[in-house]
């Protein structure tokens, strides 16, 4: 056996990867369950300190078109803050809330692109998606826009704070209370209006749907967060970072159902993307569906800030999928999209581990879209294809640092992989 | 096509006990009983299965049929119905119909639908290590190193069967004396296995009481589950830790 296959390698002193060490606790948290006690997270609070908080808008009035874009907090639920995301500028502003054209872009750019959004408020209950009155009616056309369209909002308060992070959803600027809105003419999606007036329609069925119409993802976990489908009672407002996972996951399970009646691919591939500073490898093998996501935390990058060591975590399904949330949260799903999304394409079942290096350029969290956008740009190119598990494993290992064995140890499906034996391999 | 059983409990059990481990199943029907043949979408396990014609109470088959099945709404159906169960094929419909004639008349037609093409061959091994016991000790000792990990490590040595089971700082043995099994061919034997697709076979201990577990080095494991008329026969490929 090749000693980087060997799991029970002890790791030398020049290759210092201890795993599943230091800071488990933001890594399992991403600031969005508050393990560590704290009213709010340190990690993303030290990032607000470090940046300049100049106030953008130093006004209570602000126009500009929105890409469209609108934003459902979390706080308080079941009371939220809905509101469009408005940056001061007017034109074709659809690439601030296009994830789906990011890849590429830098961590600059990303929040040049998205600290000049500001957000508006206004609270409502979940369930008055309709009867809300004339602002929510707004909000909620506005969600479901083809294209970018003119915004005047005017605020109770000055917007407030500097770039708003989290791990799930993209970053967006200062906020503040909503006193008024004004929205001129805007074409509302007819894809998305049909399922929007079709109030027998689940809403599972409306996000199949519209996908198949080729309606992108952003633009359907926008219309699903303003409670734009499903049962006519049934319809809620859903916080945006939950929507974005609602339909990641939907979509998947969808097309993971599809890809389980294609044939098995016939070689082994590696896939690849980098972009800021994370590299992400995928690993396609002959099998029955099963996939895994292995996300490596450099010390000091967003999810292991106090660690000395790298710190590795990974969520896995076998053919039967899983019943539990991801350990690692809404990536997890959103690379499911992008890799069970491939596979339906081309019509191929497969086993698939992805491999996450996240090194210390990778300094803020950015939202899932990273994940999702990036496995599917790997998809994009040509893979690499080998016969075998171990020269697949032995090119993997040229485009990551981390050992192969320190990998394999935390990676279920490739532990499976390598020692679960097959009946035909005794059936001579 | 006709088959009446009273059995529909234990049909449903042993239909429970794979439905985990295999989306559809093809059903072939012969005049002398009907058989299984499946393997999981890993290929890890295999099933296989017989009920002879002696265990219905009706049994008219004029010709050997193959009928292929969702397995997981067999099971719903299989909920549903009283102890008595009448099987037969719709006619001009590609359907199978399940009867049950309690206080209500029910009726149930599942779809046939295609068969994936496979012709499943069994593990051609000669095991010189075998153990026959309680079914109920089996899954009890499942059981028991469930609730450590997700591997077990079966073992015979001396005269003795062993499961063990570790992870982490946590361990389990449980020992099953020679004296406590039915029937002993000793040979010091070991391998490791999945306990995710034991715990599923293990649920045949409800309705037969015994089991005779093979086992080899490194080698699949074979549970027989036999009574006087069902026959269910597993295979699991092992887990080879170094190679």
């Amino acid at each position: 056996m090749h000693p980087l296959f060997d799991p029970t390698r002890q790791d030398t002193a020049e290759t210092p990867f201890p795993v599943r060490g230091g800071s488990a606790r933001c890594i399992l948290c991403r600031g969005a369950k508050m393990l560590c006690g704290k009213a709010s997270c340190p990690v993303i609070l030290r990032y607000y300190q470090s940046m300049k908080v100049a106030p953008l808008i130093d006004t209570l009035e602000l126009d500009g078109s929105s890409p469209p874009s609108v934003f459902v907090g979390r706080i308080g639920y079941p009371k939220v803050s809905v509101g469009p995301l408005i940056p001061p500028v007017h034109g074709d502003t659809s690439i601030l809330d296009t994830p789906e054209k990011w890849v590429g872009k830098s961590m600059d750019e990303i929040v040049a692109m998205r600290s000049q959004l500001v957000r508006g408020k206004y609270s409502v209950k979940v369930d008055q998606v309709e009867g809300g009155g004339r602002l929510v009616d707004m909000v909620r056309d506005l969600a479901m826009a083809r294209g970018p369209a003119h915004v005047e909002a005017s605020f109770l308060k000055k917007p407030r704070g500097g770039l708003v992070l989290s791990d799930e959803v993209q970053p967006h600027g200062p906020s503040a209370p909503l006193r008024s809105l004004d929205i001129g003419s805007l074409k509302i999606d007819r894809r998305i209006e049909r399922a929007y007036s079709d109030t027998d329609l689940p809403a599972r069925e409306a996000v199949l749907t519209l996908y198949k119409d080729d309606v992108s993802v952003t633009q359907i976990q926008r219309s699903f967060s303003v409670g734009a489908f499903g049962e006519e009672s049934r319809r809620r407002f859903v916080p945006t970072r939950w929507s974005i996972t609602a339909v990641d996951d939907t979509i998947s399970k969808h097309l993971v159902q599809q890809v389980k009646d294609f044939p098995w691919i016939n070689e082994y591939r590696v896939y690849e993307s980098w972009s800021l500073d994370n590299r992400f490898i995928v690993l396609q093998m002959p099998g029955s569906w099963s996939y895994e996501l292995v996300e490596a935390w450099y010390p000091r990058t967003t999810w292991n800030p106090h660690g000395r060591e790298i710190a590795i975590y990974s969520s896995a399904e076998g053919y039967r999928g899983r019943s539990k949330y991801a350990e690692i949260g809404g990536c997890y799903y959103a690379a499911r999209l992008a890799t069970s999304e491939h596979l339906a394409g081309e019509r191929r079942q497969a086993t698939t581990v992805i491999l996450r290096e996240a090194h210390p350029g990778y300094i803020m969290p950015v939202g899932v879209w990273n994940v999702r956008e990036n496995v599917r740009a790997a998809f994009r190119e040509r893979p690499r294809t080998f016969e075998s598990l171990k020269t697949a494993l032995e090119y993997v290992q040229t485009r990551l640092d981390i050992p192969l064995s320190t990998w394999i140890r935390n990676s279920r499906v490739l532990r499976d992989r390598l020692h679960q034996r097959r009946i035909e391999e005794f059936t001579g | 096509m006709k088959l009446k059983t009273s059995q529909t409990d234990k049909l449903r059990k042993i239909f429970e006990a794979i439905v985990n481990l295999v989306d559809e199943v093809t059903l072939k029907v012969a005049p002398e009983g009907i058989t299984i043949r499946a393997m999981d979408p890993a290929h890890v396990a295999l099933i296989d299965f017989e009920m002879k014609k002696e265990a219905f109470d009706e049994y008219k088959v004029e010709e050997p049929l193959e009928l292929t099945v969702d397995l997981k709404t067999v099971v719903n159906v299989l909920k549903r119905v009283e102890q008595d169960l009448v099987i037969k094929i719709k006619e001009g419909a590609n359907a199978l119909t399940l009867l049950s004639e309690g206080t209500m008349k029910k009726r149930f037609n599942i779809p046939l639908i295609e068969a994936s093409e496979e012709n499943l061959k069994v593990p051609s091994i000669t095991f010189e290590t075998e153990a026959e016991l309680d079914s109920a000790l089996f899954k009890n000792a499942i059981a028991d190193t469930s609730i450590i990990g997700e591997y077990v490590t079966l073992k015979v040595e001396g005269d003795a069967l062993y499961f063990t089971t570790k992870a982490e700082e946590n361990e389990v043995e449980i020992r099953v004396d020679k004296d406590s099994c039915i029937s002993f061919k000793k040979k010091d034997a070991k391998s490791h296995f999945s306990l995710e697709y034991l715990q599923d076979m293990a649920k045949i201990a409800d309705i037969i009481n015994k089991v005779k577990i093979s086992l080899g080095n490194d080698l699949p494991l074979k549970l027989d589950f036999a009574d006087d008329y069902t026959k269910i026969v597993f295979f699991l490929a092992p887990r080879v830790e170094t190679e």
